[in-house]
């Protein structure tokens, strides 16, 4: 982000006076507000798909009352928690009960910035991207023991203690996990841990093209954006890369306090937690950062495992625009008669198989030129990192609805029996592949 | 200029917290100013440019000790009356005159030309390679036998805490 802002400065005459500290801080805050509304959007979306995704496992049909398919259901939502009263707890101790939400959410805010969204492109690139990420996950647990205890509440309380221990607990193996995969990388740049995936597969460092002003400052190693998945680090020792991938999924779920892992929160036994005597916005806050926890864990997990912004193979448009076409034709074969239909959804297949053919990187659209190759990578790679993440979120809200709570000895049991030892043996094995094949 | 402005800032605080730490008389609250304290001190090292010490600071300090440390406190669930259990007057001039008079002594060493800011944006970046680099080539065997030295320090306490059991 500051390359971007300099690019601006240096570019834009009317800053020529001014000191540079002035457009950096108002683009900074330019950007803070950009996020901090898009995470809210993300997570009333999130509470959404959650609820969709809930009434599906179960056979209902979930929210569908507010704008077609109940698709405002989460704004709606948000309007009631603004408007609903703001209690404090008559023995709970004032100002820590109304600071710790802002520190959970600061903790899970902060993580945002360092996330590699788009080749070349962070809110702050970072040298230590992925240790700053783990530092400041890490002050959520803050907010959550600060939120348990001022409450002055048992269940609260115990929530809190409980809550705390897990993260603690589960550090641990994520640790070891992101340790392994650091081996592989070498870097904890987490730009570069993308950019230097090389078009065969091969790890590289990265480097910048000279280009003309706003699309320089997307440049990156574009040509490894055909390099397929299997260029991704998951693929690079494959027994090992899918168990440390599975550890650290198991641990996100833990971390983030989802099923079958929310202890913490456990209804049934606890009321809600941490969080029983919040309401109105500052219970919101706490749900906020948990959406935003699930998808820095869910980024992280997509930088370091599943190529961050690359797109996942390598077909050109060409091939795939006729092949989508005739899939989708066959599809509906079977259920109409009408020819109109049949060539509507040949053409919709068609059409579906050029946005793909476009995503995964087909240099020869006409628009790839009209754009410019690099805006077109930007693009390309937003869209990429962030399905990819989703589809990792999406899985969390899945497993939510099928698996049961575990116990809080079983949850402990796990994390020091079984995933702590497994992560030491993995991070040996990747170390000696790495020493034998480097 | 923005980095003086921030070191200032970020040492006054560190000063505040850590004076608001000793004076508080309920447990929890100064844990929580010694978190802040060891934040802004972490802010501290970011701005000599530190950037890999001050996220393992932070890392290692709020992120493992001081949460254990105030599970600790929040476990044992202090009472009022234990809290409020105050020291002698003698004992009150005491706390108060041995920081002031450690402070004079180091603040009477500095000369005026040793508080020059501008220094701070001459520093050289060191770079996570280079503090790995260090510590795995050059100090290798001090950074081990620290390592040992701890694990001793552990179950020596584990051992101590035993016997009293």
């Amino acid at each position: 982000m500051k390359e971007f802002i300099e690019h601006l400065y240096n570019e834009l005459e009317f800053l020529e006076g001014l000191p540079f500290i002035i457009p950096f801080i108002i683009g900074s805050f330019i950007l803070a507000f950009i996020i901090i509304n898009f995470i809210a959007v993300f997570a009333g979306v999130c509470t959404y798909i959650e609820r969709k995704v809930a009434a599906r496992i179960q056979a209902r049909v979930g929210p569908y009352m507010v704008g077609p398919h109940g698709i405002l259901q989460w704004l709606a939502d948000a309007l009631k928690l603004l408007f609903k009263e703001d209690t404090v707890p008559e023995k709970a101790d004032k100002l820590l009960f109304k600071l710790a939400p802002f520190i959970v959410f600061a903790g899970s805010f902060a993580c945002w910035v360092a996330l590699p969204l788009a080749p070349a492109f962070s809110p702050a690139r970072l040298n230590i991207g992925i240790l700053y990420i783990i530092a400041f996950g890490s002050s959520v647990i803050l907010g959550i023991l600060m939120a348990g205890w001022a409450s002055s509440s048992k269940w609260a309380l115990f929530g809190a203690m409980r809550s705390a221990a897990q993260i603690v607990s589960y550090e641990v193996p994520t640790g070891l996990t992101i340790l392994a995969m650091l081996l592989i990388t070498g870097t904890l740049d987490m730009h570069n841990t993308i950019a230097q995936i090389n078009l065969d597969g091969t790890i590289s460092g990265g480097q910048s093209q000279g280009l003309p002003f706003p699309l320089n400052y997307f440049s990156t190693n574009a040509d490894n954006f055909s390099a397929g998945m299997f260029s991704w680090y998951i693929f690079r020792y494959p027994p090992f890369t899918f168990i440390a991938f599975i550890i650290i999924y198991i641990c996100a779920l833990a971390e983030t306090n989802r099923v079958p892992f929310d202890i913490p929160e456990a209804e049934s036994e606890l009321v809600s937690g941490y969080h029983t005597e919040y309401s109105g916005m500052r219970f919101s806050f706490f749900f906020l950062s948990e959406y935003a926890n699930m998808f820095v864990f869910s980024a992280i997990i997509t930088t370091l495992f599943l190529g961050g912004w690359l797109p996942p193979f390598n077909i050109t448009g060409s091939l795939l625009a006729p092949a989508c076409g005739i899939i989708l034709y066959m599809l509906v074969k079977g259920k109409t008669t009408d020819p109109a239909n049949r060539f509507i959804a040949f053409c919709t297949g068609a059409g579906i198989g050029i946005f793909l053919g476009v995503l995964s990187g087909d240099k020869n659209y006409w628009f790839a030129d009209y754009l410019g190759i690099q805006s077109l990578r930007f693009i390309e790679g937003l869209f990429w990192f962030f399905t990819k993440s989703f589809g990792l979120v999406i899985l969390m809200m899945w497993l939510r609805w099928t698996i049961p709570r575990y116990r809080v000895d079983q949850l402990m049991e796990l994390c020091w029996k079984k995933l702590t030892p497994l992560a030491f043996i993995n991070l040996f094995c990747i170390g000696i592949l790495e020493w034998l094949y480097k | 200029m923005l980095r003086e402005l921030f070191f200032v800032a970020a040492s006054l605080l560190a000063i505040l917290t850590a004076l608001l730490t000793v004076t508080r008389k309920n447990p929890i609250y100064a844990t929580f100013f010694l978190i802040s304290h060891l934040i802004s001190i972490a802010i501290l090292i970011s701005t000599l440019k530190l950037y890999y010490l001050s996220a393992i600071h932070i890392l290692v300090y709020t992120g493992a000790i001081m949460i254990l440390f105030l599970f600790v406190v929040m476990l044992l669930n202090l009472k009022e009356e234990e809290l409020e259990k105050d020291f002698s007057i003698h004992l009150k001039l005491l706390y108060t005159l041995a920081p002031i008079s450690v402070m004079v002594i180091i603040v009477g060493q500095l000369k005026p030309q040793d508080i020059n800011l501008s220094k701070l944006s001459q520093l050289n970046v060191i770079s996570f390679e280079n503090a790995t680099k260090a510590l795995f080539d050059k100090y290798f065997l001090a950074f081990e036998i620290v390592s040992a030295l701890i694990i001793l320090a552990i179950i020596g306490s584990i051992l101590i805490a035993k016997k009293k059991v």
